[in-house]
Parts: structure tokens; C-alpha cells; sequence
């Protein structure tokens, strides 16, 4: 009976489209590290509709709202706290899905645009994210966004649509509140499509040593893995929203300078109290160097193991980032901008 | 038999991936040497803020208050007995008096939270979906 039902239900809405073959490696953790990126970004979107019911996107008010909704709405501090975890955890399962692609080299002949595509994901990601932690509006928040007009300032023309000048009289906050409820995310969605796009037509990257594997699975069976890979994300962003509430603090304080960034951001706040104009330097030749990533190694090559320059690279890159993101935890700020 | 032993080295790999996810994003928080296991935010803190000079007429400023005063008597951070009042800043402005900022971290979630108990239910009935998929498997 419940078969029957189901092949009503596949007739009518067309699932025997996903029922085409895909490897059979497709339902591994290291191949899913994309799908639980979308099921963090996609628990990011409903909590954060839920979110932008209490959210007042007012300097005068921000701060207020998010202690009111944690202090005195039903589940607002667990509503928060799932926002926040899921940020975390995207942070992490999207690092490892970057890491993964580079290994396996799934960024060669013929996936170069996907991984151009998926270039323009991190960016707005990030986007995202640093616009999620100025609209808290606490200390933390204003440091990011003093940092953030400071580079804005040092770009002139081009930097002039993200300074308070660009609309005078219109509160920044309100315009980062619609860049990340509204203008990011849309694009994201747009990117997002182009990427399942490409994975579609040009198929799931085969295996570094095994290229001509044989064994397949349809891809709801992947479906399937992908939706028990989501409930967990899900359970663990609960548990830990449960446990661990995200940082808050008070309205800032004007003109101070006393916080560090997230752990995202910390790398870039450890290579600033080296040299100030890093801050500016650094991200463009970072995403310079990752859109080059598939121009720069185009032999045939797949396997870890037989590509040595790719692995030191990849292995340095790491260290490095490691090492700032430590010492950017623990060092002390010698600079004000 | 076959079946007994693989659903066993499932259930042993969803347990694995379960600590070690666990265990990487306690490494996370528990790195940061900032989280302190208060009652949680929904308890009353007495703000450690003093006042804050007035901000300048922009348009972060709430209407109706003047101008900074750069040069108001506020407390010498160096004298502070706050042990969340930052200890690490630039030179330069040490040599100003500087108004006392809370430094916001993770806090332990109180039980006294609204809804505390509603969102355990949530957590847990994530939990056990996550785990009847993982041994059921269907369509997989």
C-alpha cells in the first residue's frame, strides 16, 4: 500500500527525474561536505526569517531588541543560539568541503566554473557572516564595522557605496540589515543553483584512484543520506544552542577598540597587528589565488599522492591560518586603527 | 549474521562521527579562555558599564543626546578590579581615561531560560530522528 502510494506520488511530481545514476562514493562524509553545507545554510534562512521578527535594525535599537528577544521571548535565546551555531558549524563543514574539492582535485578539467562558482559562494558567505556580527551591534560588532569602513574608506570610488556617505542620513546598520536578510542571500541562492547546476551536468567528481569506477546508486539514495547527514547538523546546532549561548554584549562604546574578531575573522586581526594595510592586501590576493587554483594546475592528475606541489601548498596555506587564528587569539593588539 | 555486524560497524561509525563532531566544536569554545560557566544571560548582572561619553550628533547616536566628551572623568582602566575589563590594549590609549567595557562570551545556558525545557524536547527529538535514520536508513 505505502509502495503504491509512492509510485502515485513519484508519477505526478516528477521524482523519477532524481532517480539517474551517480557513484557510488557520492554517499561518503568526505562527498556530502557540500550537502551539509546547504543544510546549515538552509537551517541559517529559517531561523533567520524567525530572527527578523524581533530583530530593529536601528543603532538606537538593535542591541536593545536581540536582549529583549533573549531575555523575554519564548525560545528567542534558543532561536539565537541555533542562528549562531548554525554560522559556526557552515564555517567548519564549508573549510572541510573546500579542502576536500582541493584534494581531490575535483576543481580540474571540466569543473573549473564550478569551482569559480564556488569561489563566489565562500565570498558571500563570508560577506554573510561578518554582516551577521555587525547587527548585533555590541562592542564586537562595532569594531568589525570601524575595521570594515576603515578598508572602505582606503578604497575610494569603488569603496564609496559601502560608507555611511553613499546615503546620508541612512543608518549603515540598516543598510548591512538588507545586504544580509535580502541582497546576500539571494545572490547566494543564485550561485547556489549554478552549483548544483554544474555537479548535475557534469557529474560527482570520480575518485583520485579509482577514476573509472563502476558501482552507482540513484541519486535519491543520495538524497536520503543527504537528509540523515541535515538531521544530524540539525541535532547537533540544537545541542549546541541548548548548551551555549552566543556572545552578546552591550551597546558599544564609541571609539574603543578593545575586542577581537570571531575565529572566522581573527587571522586578518593577527595579520593587521603586523602591518595595518594587510587588511586591505590580503583578501583580494587570497581570492586571487583561489580563482587562479584550477589555471594554476591543470596536468591530468588527481590522486593526493602523485601531486606533491598542490599538497605542500595546500599544507602551508594551513599552518599559516592555523597559526594566525591562534596567535591572533592570544596576542595583543599594538595598533589602533 | 552479515547484517548484525554491519548495522553494529554503523551504529559504532554514527557514534564515532558524533563524539568527534562533539569534540571539534567543543575544542572551539573550550580554547577560548573567556567561557565562564555563569548562570546564563537570563539571570539580572550588575553592568560593569560606567557611563559612556555622549556620542557625537551622527547617525549612530540615539536623538536628543550631544556631543562627545572625550575628556570626562571616567575611571583609569589600569585601577580596575574588573577582571573582564580588557588587558590588553594600545599604548596610545592608555593614556586616556576609558570607560569600562564588558567583554561579551559564551555563557553557559541556565535551566531558568524561557522555554528551557521546550527546546531539550527540540534537541532530543533531533537527536532521535538523527538516530532512526541512522539505523534505519530508508531509501539509502
Amino acid at each position: 500500500m505505502v509502495n503504491k502510494i509512492c509510485e502515485i506520488i513519484k508519477d505526478r511530481l516528477g521524482i523519477r527525474l532524481l532517480e539517474y545514476d551517480v557513484p557510488e562514493h557520492s554517499n561518503s562524509i568526505r562527498y556530502s561536505l557540500g550537502g551539509m553545507t546547504l543544510s546549515a545554510f538552509a537551517i541559517l534562512v529559517i531561523s533567520g526569517m524567525l530572527l527578523a521578527q524581533f530583530f530593529v535594525p536601528d543603532p538606537a535599537r538593535a542591541n536593545q531588541s536581540l536582549h529583549y528577544l533573549i531575555d523575554q521571548v519564548y525560545l528567542g535565546w534558543f532561536l539565537r543560539g541555533v542562528h549562531f551555531w548554525s554560522a559556526e558549524v557552515l564555517s567548519v563543514t564549508l573549510t572541510l568541503h573546500i579542502f576536500r574539492v582541493y584534494i581531490t582535485a575535483s576543481y580540474k578539467k571540466p569543473r573549473e566554473a564550478n569551482w569559480l562558482v564556488g569561489v563566489g559562494l565562500l565570498v558571500i558567505m563570508v560577506g554573510l557572516l561578518f554582516t551577521g556580527t555587525v547587527l548585533k551591534w555590541d562592542q564586537e560588532a562595532y569594531e568589525a564595522l570601524e575595521h570594515f569602513l576603515w578598508v572602505a574608506g582606503k578604497m575610494g570610488v569603488l569603496g564609496l557605496p559601502l560608507t555611511e556617505k553613499f546615503a546620508n542620513g541612512v543608518p549603515l546598520l540598516s543598510r548591512l540589515y538588507m545586504a544580509h536578510i535580502s541582497l546576500l542571500p539571494i545572490i547566494a541562492l543564485l550561485l547556489l543553483g549554478l552549483h548544483l547546476f554544474f555537479i548535475k551536468y557534469h557529474k560527482l567528481s570520480p575518485l583520485p584512484d579509482n577514476p573509472t569506477e563502476a558501482k552507482h546508486i540513484k541519486f535519491t539514495q543520495h538524497m536520503a543520506y543527504l537528509r540523515r547527514a541535515g538531521a544530524g547538523i540539525f541535532a547537533l546546532v540544537c545541542l549546541l544552542a541548548l548548551l551555549i549561548a552566543p556572545p552578546l554584549g552591550d551597546q558599544p562604546v564609541l571609539g574603543m577598540e578593545v575586542t577581537r574578531p570571531p575565529w572566522q575573522f581573527v587571522w586578518i586581526y593577527a595579520l593587521e597587528n603586523i602591518w595595518v594595510p594587510f587588511l586591505i592586501v590580503v583578501p583580494p590576493i587570497l581570492i586571487s589565488l583561489l580563482v587562479a587554483v584550477p589555471f594554476l594546475d591543470r596536468g591530468e592528475e588527481l590522486y593526493w599522492k602523485r601531486r606533491p606541489l598542490a599538497m605542500i601548498s595546500l599544507a602551508i596555506v594551513t599552518v599559516i591560518f592555523i597559526g594566525l587564528i591562534l596567535w591572533g587569539k592570544f596576542t595583543t593588539m599594538t595598533h589602533s586603527m | 549474521m552479515d547484517s548484525e555486524i554491519t548495522t553494529s560497524i554503523r551504529c559504532r561509525f554514527a557514534l564515532i562521527c558524533g563524539i568527534a563532531l562533539c569534540a571539534a566544536f567543543s575544542s572551539l569554545f573550550l580554547a577560548l579562555p573567556d567561557v565562564l560557566a555563569h548562570g546564563g544571560h537570563g539571570e539580572s548582572k550588575e553592568s560593569e558599564l560606567t557611563p559612556a561619553p555622549e556620542p557625537e550628533k551622527n547617525i549612530y547616536a540615539v536623538e536628543g543626546e550631544s556631543g562627545p566628551a572625550p575628556e570626562a572623568d571616567l575611571p583609569d582602566l589600569l585601577e580596575s578590579h574588573d577582571t573582564q575589563a580588557p588587558a590588553e590594549h594600545s599604548e596610545p590609549h592608555n593614556h586616556k581615561m576609558m570607560p569600562k567595557i564588558k567583554m561579551a562570551a559564551h555563557e553557559w545556558v541556565s535551566t531558568s531560560q524561557k522555554g528551557y525545557t521546550a527546546a531539550a524536547g527540540i534537541t532530543v527529538l533531533a537527536g532521535l530522528i538523527f538516530g532512526v535514520l541512522s539505523f534505519t536508513r530508508p531509501n539509502e
